[in-house]
C-alpha cells in the first residue's frame, strides 16, 4: 500500500475534524429530536425544547455538507464507494434528514398535528444518529472493495455487527449530548428532566463505549501501538467522569462541555484506527452477490487507502489553503452567532 | 428504460423540484434587504414590519431549500461515479467551496434574522440581512459557475486520463459563467418578486396588514417590471453565448434544420426532429439571422450540418425554449398592470379589484415556469454530454449500480417531494393566515 503524502494525511484529518464539528453541534439537535416526544407530558416543556434547538439546526446541519463535498472533492473514490455503494442507506438517511428538517417548522404550522410530527422528529434523529454511526463504522470495520478502488458488496455490507454497535452507540451519545444542552439552555422543570435524562443514558454510552474500543482493539491490533488512540480513550474515561460527576454539581454548562469533550476523544481513537485507510479492508468472506465477481476481491479486497482514494495534488493543495482560510472565517462567524444567542433561551423567542 | 436514463430522471426531478426553493430565496432575500434598509433610512415602522413578515416566509422557503437541496451533492456519489471521480478535481472543488463560503454564510447569518433581532442593534440587524442575500447570491454564483464549467470546461488538464485543476480563476469564470450568472439570478429574482406579489395579493384580498400588503406589492410590482424589461436583452446576450460555444445547441433552440444565408425566426412550431423538419411553423423572415448578426442575409448553421449523434433531443429543448420566451410576455404585462393599478391616481383601490389580484397570484406560476423550462433546456441542450467535450452521459453512471437501486431511490424521492410540496403549500398558506387582520389589529401593530 502507498504511504499518504502529507496533503491526503491533511485532509484526512480535515475531514475527521469537520465531520465531527457536525456531529457535536447536529448531535445534540438530535438528541432533542430524539427525545422531545417522550420528554414530558406539558406540551409548553416539548415546545420548550424545540425553542431551543431551532436558531440552529441549519447552521448545524451545513457540516455535513461541508463534509459531504469535501469528501467529494478530495477523495472521491471514497465518495462514490461509501455513498454509491450503500446507496439505499444513504437515500433512506436522506429522507429521514428531510423531514426532520421541516418537522420544527410543521410543529408550529401544523398544531393539529403535533404530536406526529414529534414523533418524525425523534424517528429522524434516531435513525440520523444511528446512520451517522453506522457509516462510520463501516470505514473501521471494512467494505468488500475491488483493486481499483471500486466498491464490490451490497448495501446490506453496511449491517454488519460492529458497524450497528457504533451507530447505537452515536445514537446514545447524541440523546446524551442532547440532555446536557438543554441543561444549559433551561430552567426549572425542563432543566431537572434534562439532568436526569442525562443522567439515565449515561451508563449506556459508557458500556456501549467501552464495547467500541474494546471491539475496534480486536479488529485493528496496531491501534493499542499508536499514541493518539490511546490518549482518546484515556480522554474519553477521564471526560466521561468528569461528565457524570458534573450532573450532580450546581453549574449548568459544565455537562455539556464535559460530553463534548469526551466525543472529541472518542472520534479522535476512531479516526487514528481507520488511518492511513478512508475505507479499511473488509474480513473475509467472498464478495457479496450482485458484485463484479469476476474482478472482485478474494476476501473482502484491499480496502480503500487514503493515497488510492484521493484526487490529484493540485486540487487538494488549493482546497487546503482555501479551506483553511473559509473555515477560520465560518468559525468565527459561527462563534459569534452562537454568543448572540448566550444564556438560557427565553419562551417565545422564536419567530414563528 | 437503461439504468442511465432512470439515474437522469432521478436528477432532473431532485434538481427541478429543489430549484423552486433557491429561486424564490434569491428574490426575497433582496426585497427583504430593500426594506430593512429603508427601515434603518427612514427609521419607518412599517418597512420593519414587511421585513419581519417576509423573513418568516424566507425561513420556510429556506428550510424546504436546505432539505431538498441536501439530496444535490449525495445524488452526485450515488448514481454518476465515473462522473463523480472524474470531474471531482474540478466540479467537486467548486461544491465545496460554494458550502464553506456560500451556504454556510447564508445559513448561520438566518439564524439571526429569524430570531435575533431583540438580540442585536439595528445596524447589526441590517448587516446580518446583508450576509444572507450575500450568501445566498455567492452560492447561485458558484453553483452556476460550476454548471457553466460543464457547458463550457476551461482551466484544467488531463494527466495520464485524469482530470487535473490547472487554473482555477479559469475554470471558476470559463466563458459562460458571467452571461449564465446573469441570466439565471434575473430570472430567480423575478421568481421571488411575483411569490411577493402573490403573497401580498392575497393579504390584501383578506385584510391582513393591508397598507404593509400594498406597500409591498408597489416595490414587488416594480422590481418585476424593471427586471423583467432587462431580462430580454440578458436573455439574448446568453444565446449569443451559446451561439458561440455550444453552436448545436443553439440550432436546436432555434429549430434551425437547414443551413441558410437569412435564416427565419421560428416564433412557434412543432417540432419534428425524425423528419428534420418544424411543422406549422410561424416565423419572421430573416429575423434570426438579423438576431444574430445585425445582418438580415448572414449565414446560419443549421443542425443537419452537425453529425446527428452529437444533436441534443431537439424536440424538447425546441418546446421548453419557445414556451419560456413568450413568459417573459406575461411577465411583463403582469407587472405594468399591477403598477397601473396602484397608481396614486386610481380612484378604486387594488382590494376592489379581487379578479385582479387572483390573476397576480395565479400568474406567479409564469416566472417558476420559466426558470424551470430555461434550466431543462440548458440541461438537455447539453446532451449527448455531462462535460462538454470531456464525459459522456452514457459513460458517466455508477458502475456497479442495479436499475433496481436507482428505481428504488428514484420512486422514493418522487413520493418525498410530493409530501413535500403538499406541506410547502399547506405551511405557506397558514403562514399567510397567521398574519392579523387590520381592523382587528388597531393599525398594524408589529407582533413577532
Amino acid at each position: 500500500m502507498q504511504a499518504p503524502s502529507i496533503l491526503q494525511t491533511f485532509w484526512f484529518c480535515a475531514l475527521a475534524s469537520v465531520f465531527l464539528v457536525f456531529f457535536l453541534l447536529d448531535g445534540f439537535d438530535m438528541g432533542i429530536g430524539m427525545a422531545l416526544p417522550f420528554f414530558s407530558k406539558e406540551e409548553s416543556e416539548r415546545k420548550k425544547l424545540i425553542d431551543i434547538a431551532w436558531p440552529f439546526w441549519d447552521g448545524n446541519e451545513l457540516w455535513a455538507i461541508i463534509g459531504g463535498s469535501c469528501l467529494f472533492a478530495a477523495f472521491p473514490y471514497a465518495f462514490v464507494a461509501l455513498i454509491g455503494g450503500l446507496a439505499p442507506v444513504v437515500a433512506l438517511l436522506l429522507v429521514f434528514l428531510m423531514f426532520r428538517t421541516v418537522s420544527f417548522e410543521a410543529w408550529y404550522k401544523d398544531p393539529s398535528r403535533r404530536r406526529f410530527w414529534e414523533y418524525a422528529q425523534a424517528a429522524g434523529s434516531f435513525l440520523l444518529a444511528f446512520g451517522f454511526g453506522l457509516l462510520s463504522g463501516n470505514l473501521i470495520a471494512g467494505l468488500p472493495m475491488t483493486e481499483t478502488g471500486a466498491f464490490a458488496g451490497s448495501p446490506l455490507s453496511a449491517f454488519q455487527p460492529y458497524a450497528i454497535l457504533t451507530g447505537l452507540l452515536a445514537a446514545a451519545a447524541a440523546l446524551m449530548h442532547g440532555a446536557a444542552y438543554v441543561r444549559k439552555k433551561s430552567a426549572g422543570a425542563v432543566r431537572d428532566k434534562a439532568t436526569r435524562l442525562a443522567r439515565g443514558t449515561f451508563p449506556a454510552v459508557a458500556v456501549l463505549s467501552a464495547a467500541a474500543f474494546a471491539w475496534t482493539a480486536v479488529i485493528v491490533p496496531e491501534a493499542m501501538t499508536r499514541f493518539p488512540f490511546l490518549l482518546g480513550v484515556a480522554g474519553a474515561v477521564a471526560f466521561g467522569v468528569s461528565f457524570r460527576v458534573s450532573l450532580g454539581r450546581p453549574g449548568d454548562r459544565a455537562p455539556f462541555r464535559w460530553s463534548a469533550a469526551a466525543m472529541v476523544c472518542v472520534w479522535i481513537a476512531g479516526a487514528s484506527a481507520l488511518f492511513p485507510y478512508l475505507i479499511r479492508p473488509a474480513a473475509g468472506g467472498p464478495p457479496a452477490a450482485g458484485g463484479p465477481a469476476a474482478v472482485g476481491p478474494a476476501a473482502g479486497g484491499p480496502g480503500l487507502s487514503l493515497a488510492a482514494a484521493s484526487s490529484p495534488a493540485s486540487t487538494l493543495s488549493f482546497l487546503a489553503v482555501f479551506a483553511t482560510a473559509a473555515l477560520a472565517v465560518v468559525a468565527f462567524y459561527t462563534v459569534f452567532v452562537y454568543r448572540t444567542f448566550k444564556g438560557k433561551t427565553a419562551s417565545d423567542e422564536a419567530a414563528h | 428504460m437503461d439504468t442511465i436514463m432512470l439515474a437522469r430522471i432521478q436528477f432532473g426531478i431532485s434538481l427541478g423540484f429543489h430549484y423552486i426553493f433557491p429561486q424564490t430565496t434569491l428574490g426575497l432575500a433582496l426585497i427583504i434587504l430593500i426594506a430593512e434598509w429603508r427601515y434603518v433610512a427612514t427609521g419607518e415602522e412599517a418597512w420593519k414590519r414587511i421585513s419581519t413578515l417576509l423573513s418568516r416566509f424566507l425561513g420556510l422557503v429556506f428550510a424546504f431549500g436546505v432539505a431538498t437541496g441536501l439530496v444535490l451533492p449525495f445524488s452526485f456519489g450515488m448514481n454518476w461515479g465515473k462522473f463523480s471521480v472524474f470531474s471531482a478535481p474540478v466540479f467537486g472543488t467548486q461544491l465545496a467551496i460554494e458550502a464553506m463560503v456560500a451556504f454556510t454564510l447564508e445559513a448561520v447569518f438566518l439564524s439571526i434574522v429569524m430570531f435575533g433581532r431583540e438580540r442585536v442593534s439595528k445596524r447589526a440587524y441590517l448587516a446580518s440581512v446583508f450576509f444572507v442575500f450575500l450568501g445566498s447570491h455567492l452560492s447561485a454564483f458558484f453553483i452556476i459557475s460550476a454548471n457553466s464549467w460543464l457547458q463550457t470546461p476551461a482551466g484544467y488538464a488531463i494527466e495520464a486520463g485524469r482530470l487535473v485543476l490547472a487554473d482555477w480563476v479559469a475554470a471558476t469564470f470559463n466563458p459562460s459563467t458571467g452571461i449564465r450568472f446573469l441570466h439565471a439570478v434575473t430570472a430567480a429574482w423575478i421568481s421571488g418578486f411575483f411569490f411577493v406579489l402573490a403573497i401580498s395579493s392575497c393579504l390584501i384580498a383578506q385584510n391582513r396588514r393591508r397598507a404593509d400588503a400594498k406597500r409591498l406589492f408597489s416595490l414587488a410590482a416594480a422590481l418585476s417590471l424593471a427586471f423583467g424589461l432587462l431580462q430580454p436583452l440578458l436573455g439574448h446576450q446568453q444565446i449569443m453565448e451559446v451561439l458561440r460555444h455550444q453552436p448545436v445547441k443553439d440550432a436546436a433552440y432555434e429549430g434551425i434544420f437547414e443551413s441558410v444565408n437569412g435564416a427565419p425566426l421560428i416564433g412557434f412550431g412543432l417540432p419534428d426532429a425524425a423528419n428534420r423538419q418544424i411543422r406549422f411553423a410561424l416565423s419572421i423572415p430573416k429575423g434570426l439571422s438579423f438576431l444574430e448578426s445585425g445582418n438580415p442575409d448572414s449565414f446560419v448553421k443549421g443542425l443537419n450540418d452537425f453529425p446527428v449523434e452529437t444533436w441534443p433531443p431537439v424536440n424538447v429543448i425546441f418546446t421548453t425554449f419557445h414556451i419560456m420566451v413568450p413568459l417573459a410576455g406575461v411577465i411583463i404585462a403582469v407587472a405594468l398592470s399591477a403598477l397601473y393599478f396602484t397608481r396614486k391616481k386610481e380612484r378604486k383601490p387594488l382590494e376592489e379589484r379581487p379578479i385582479f389580484l387572483r390573476l397576480v397570484m395565479l400568474s406567479a406560476a409564469a416566472p417558476y415556469l420559466a426558470n424551470e423550462l430555461g434550466w431543462i433546456g440548458a440541461e438537455m441542450g447539453r446532451q449527448p454530454w455531462t462535460i462538454s467535450g470531456l464525459l459522456m452521459t452514457k459513460d458517466a453512471g455508477t458502475a456497479a449500480q442495479g436499475k433496481g437501486t436507482v428505481a428504488f431511490s428514484l420512486s422514493l424521492f418522487a413520493l418525498v417531494y410530493a409530501v413535500l410540496a403538499v406541506l410547502f403549500w399547506k405551511f405557506t398558506t397558514a403562514a399567510v393566515k397567521s398574519v392579523p387582520q387590520t381592523a382587528s389589529e388597531g393599525g398594524d401593530h408589529a407582533s413577532a
